[in-house]
């Protein structure tokens, strides 16, 4: 049912966002990037996203390891996956709007940092997994293996305030000061959520399906 | 509960156990040193600054990647030293054994860990002074405190190193694997060890380090009590 209504919600709420951004939002000051500062209406989300589908695939790592309960290994790929989808997306538009705002397309700043870190954790799953067969070993590797990413992204939070800043670049707090900013923002929020619910739910579908094959086609 | 050892006991044969296979393989432990030091070498080489003391920094201070150098390096011989430690295991299903045994799979875990750990801090002490000569250090007092602090750190590399080795134990691409998995995991420890090492090599007392310090000990005591609770989740077969 969850996944109906998030369905429901993403096909109606995905359009009505992206729409707000080209036409509802206002073009920004110049100096944050005038039109290119409607990016942020997909990094932030997409960061958001990313944080709640990797804590997704903490809790289902979790309960995989108590339970042994193939559906819950089917929700740890599923979210790492929809996970990657958005810290990549994240990885990628913050570059694209820091040009024209900053010059540079990398500076080592924390937020980058801390993404960029993750991405690598989690496509070291991915890697993992595909490195091996079907089976309950895959299975207790990956959600072990999801557990101890999940516990080092606080540590990592930490440790990339320690790398010396090129220049603190990156806006902590976004200025929304101008009309209709926040409502996009929030309805891009709403959007992504309920995207990111449809999307690990189809895949964990079609994961628990696999792994049915796969058990059939062992016995 | 099972009848099988104390938890002391089996940490304690486990530990003996790894040392004895290293002490005994022949020149394994010479294989992460000397790759240890090629790390060290060919970075030297590649980057533009030398041993020497040139106009922009004082005599005996190293250049500016120098630290990142050399924790770069201990950090692949970590890779190759649980990728060892687990290999001698699966070539001789030690692994299923060790999953068998009544003995509790955290002391498994930390008597491996201590025997990487151990390993580990023998390289540093060849490896560092190594550096030192290299880079162009000139040891003084800092040489205490920066000494407990590497061993801070090389417990928590050692810590993922083992549970991450255990993860990959068997696999046909394990060679691959367990440093892709490795480096992303290590890199808060290794960014505070080489932020740490510039401090503490600059003669700045312990106590400046301030939050390189917490990053430190998070990563160690997040990492050491996940992975012996995990440890058992891994070492059993399929």
């Amino acid at each position: 049912m969850l996944d109906g209504l998030a369905l429901v919600g993403a096909v109606v709420l995905v359009p009505m966002a992206l729409g707000m951004v080209a036409w509802v939002a206002p073009v920004a000051q110049p100096e944050i990037g005038g039109v290119a500062q409607k990016i942020f209406y997909a990094h932030v989300p997409s960061a958001i996203t990313a944080f709640l589908a990797f804590g997704t695939a903490l809790v289902a790592g979790v309960a995989y390891l108590r339970t042994r309960a193939e559906r819950w290994d089917a929700l740890g790929v599923a979210s790492i996956e929809v996970g990657m989808l958005f810290c990549t997306l994240v990885v990628c538009t913050g570059p694209i709007w820091a040009k024209p705002v900053w010059g540079v397309y990398w500076n080592p700043e924390p937020r980058l940092l801390s993404f960029a870190v993750m991405w690598f954790t989690y496509a070291g799953y991915l890697i993992l997994r595909g490195a091996m067969d079907a089976g309950a070993r895959r299975a207790a590797v990956g959600a072990a293996y999801a557990v101890v990413a999940s516990i080092n992204v606080p540590i990592v939070y930490l440790a990339v305030r320690l790398v010396p800043p090129g220049s603190q670049l990156h806006p902590v707090k976004a200025d929304l000061a101008a009309p209709w900013m926040r409502p996009t923002l929030y309805a891009m929020f709403a959007a992504f959520g309920a995207l990111m619910v449809t999307l690990i739910s189809v895949r964990a579908r079609l994961e628990r399906a696999r792994l049915a094959l796969a058990c059939q086609a062992r016995l | 509960m099972s009848a099988g050892p104390g938890f002391l006991r089996a940490l304690g044969l486990v530990l003996r156990k790894d040392l004895r296979v290293e002490a005994r393989s022949r020149g394994a432990a010479t294989t992460m040193l000397v790759f240890a030091l090629l790390v060290l070498f060919t970075f030297a080489l590649a980057m533009p600054t030398g041993a020497t003391a040139t106009a922009d920094r004082p005599p005996g201070t190293m250049p500016p990647h120098a630290a990142g150098v050399l924790w770069v390096a201990i950090l692949f011989a970590a890779v190759i030293g649980a990728s060892r430690a687990y290999a001698v295991e699966t070539a001789s299903g030690g692994l299923d054994g060790l999953a068998l045994s009544p003995a509790d799979p955290a002391a498994v875990y930390l008597g491996k860990l201590l025997a990487l750990g151990l390993e580990l801090v023998l390289l540093a002490v060849v490896i560092v002074p190594a550096a030192f000569v290299l880079f162009g250090h000139a040891p003084g007092s800092e040489l205490a405190p920066f000494a407990l602090f590497a061993g801070l750190g090389i417990v928590g590399i050692a810590a993922v190193a083992c549970l991450l080795g255990a993860l990959t134990a068997g696999l046909a691409g394990r060679d691959f694997v367990l440093p892709l998995l490795l480096l992303p995991i290590a890199l808060p420890q290794l960014v505070a060890l080489v932020r740490g090492t510039d401090m503490l090599l600059a003669g700045r007392p312990l106590a400046d380090l301030g939050d390189t310090l917490v990053v430190v000990a998070a990563f160690d005591l997040a990492h050491l009590a996940a992975s012996a609770v995990l440890f058992e989740f891994v070492v059993g077969g399929d």
